[in-house]
């Protein structure tokens, strides 16, 4: 393990981009190819009753889990050096941030990363979309809207020093059963994948939907990969040590902005913006491969508008919570840190009561 | 020829689906509704969206990116 880190370590910059293209191009040709939706999964439910897609996401969450906990187990993922596992609890954040990205996806027509897949395959409309998100975000990191967000945080956040090390799962049970982190992280993540998986497979419409099954194994395993090769490549001792981190696409989608606008000043691309490349190239090969390749705009000055704004409330949504879809409801899952946990119901509840106003707002429009 | 036609071209998921399931009510047991969509992902919506609410999905087919979509209201 040592020499396999050292050797990571050695080239860390280099295996990190090459890992988020590769991994990126993967969980976009997933997406694209096995029609992956977060935000189709609430709409499928609530219009149908189908479960299928929404069991799939949650499978995603179960596998990246216990892939996660694994890792940190065998000593390749430093946990500790993670952006979700801090040590106070940002839940008004996770909350609010949850709810206006749920609510905004539905009026943009998918998530930060259903859009990078549209995107793929040729949806004009999406590159708008995350052109607007990424702006959003980076307005609502250290932009015009970053101090009403700081405020709200530092009034908000809830120090976890009685409780446990950090907001973490396996911090807590660690100390409240006297055991090491990273065997409490085994053990309660295998407890809380296994009810997942269960909630999954215990539905015979989700047994019999092979595709289904693939896409949430094959979208989690790309979040196990990523914190694989970030972790691997996480050198305490570097001048700048590159934080592990694996899929989450809405400040990734900022820094891709502003990487392509200063990329003299900022070097090799990180992991999150390869990864954006990655995915938006994974998806127009599973376009071009089942022939859906196609230009395409906005039908008129309605779905503009509403487009622009769900883009927009990702954006400020997605940084308020530290993640959306994928980097909340699946990887800071993994984490098993409490504020994922709390972002990924906050998510769903804004998707079902965006998908209620949405329908309103379409009514209106006929 | 259908009992009505719903021309969601140009417009993203959940669109469609939501203007389906409208739609779909407006039409008489046993009669047809026709869905025409650009959005690749309906294949996969519209078929879900039948296999789930009993509805028959007579026939679907593909010409110059445009889905057509033909279903059949159950009761």
């Amino acid at each position: 393990m040592v020499e396999l880190r050292e050797a990571f370590a050695a080239n860390g910059p280099l295996y990190i981009m090459l890992g988020g293209l590769i991994i990126g191009f993967v969980f976009g040709y997933i997406v694209y190819r096995t029609n992956f939706c977060t935000m189709g999964s609430i709409s499928d439910f609530m219009s149908f009753g189908d479960y299928r897609r929404f069991r799939a996401w949650i499978l995603a969450g179960a596998t990246a889990i216990v892939g996660t906990q694994l890792l940190v187990y065998f000593g390749i993922l430093p946990l500790s050096n993670t952006m979700y596992i801090s040590g106070s609890l940002n839940w008004l954040g996770n909350i609010l941030g949850g709810f206006i990205f749920g609510f905004g996806m539905v009026f943009a027509g998918g998530c930060a990363s259903k859009n990078l897949a549209r995107a793929g395959g040729g949806d004009l409309r999406a590159l708008v979309t995350l052109v607007i998100m990424g702006i959003f975000a980076y307005m609502s990191i250290g932009g015009v809207l970053g101090p009403a967000r700081a405020a709200i945080e530092s009034a908000t956040a809830v120090p976890m020093a009685g409780i446990g090390a950090s907001q973490g799962l396996a911090d807590i049970a660690s100390r409240a059963a006297g055991i090491a982190a990273p065997t409490a992280g085994l053990v309660v993540g295998l407890l809380i994948a296994g009810l997942m998986a269960a909630y999954c497979f215990g539905d015979s419409s989700f047994r019999s939907s092979p595709i289904q099954i693939v896409s949430g194994i094959g979208i989690g395993l790309c979040v196990v990969a990523g914190w694989a090769v970030t972790g691997l490549a996480f050198d305490e001792l570097a001048d700048v040590p590159m934080q592990p981190i694996s899929l989450t696409y809405v400040r990734p989608t900022g820094d891709t902005l502003e990487w392509l606008q200063r990329f003299t000043a900022l070097g090799l691309p990180n992991f999150g913006i390869s990864s954006v490349f990655g995915a938006i190239v994974g998806a127009f090969i599973a376009a071009i491969s089942m022939g859906r390749f196609r230009f395409t705009t906005y039908s008129d000055a309605n779905d503009t508008i509403r487009n622009m704004f769900g883009a927009a409330l990702m954006g400020i949504g997605g940084v308020m919570a530290l993640g959306c879809t994928v980097g909340q409801a699946i990887t800071g899952v993994s984490t098993l840190a409490i504020g994922s946990f709390v972002t990924f119901a906050a998510i769903v509840t804004g998707g079902i009561v965006g998908m209620k106003a949405f329908e309103r707002v379409l009514m209106a429009e006929a | 020829m259908a009992d009505k036609t719903l021309d969601a071209k140009g417009l993203n998921c959940p669109i469609p689906i939501l203007k389906a399931k409208k739609a779909i009510a407006e039409v008489p047991v046993g009669g047809t509704l026709e869905i025409l969509a650009t959005d690749p992902g309906a294949v996969a919506d519209f078929q879900a969206f039948t296999r789930q609410t009993g509805h028959t999905l007579v026939e679907h087919s593909e010409a110059g990116g445009v889905y057509r979509f033909l279903i059949q209201r159950a009761a």
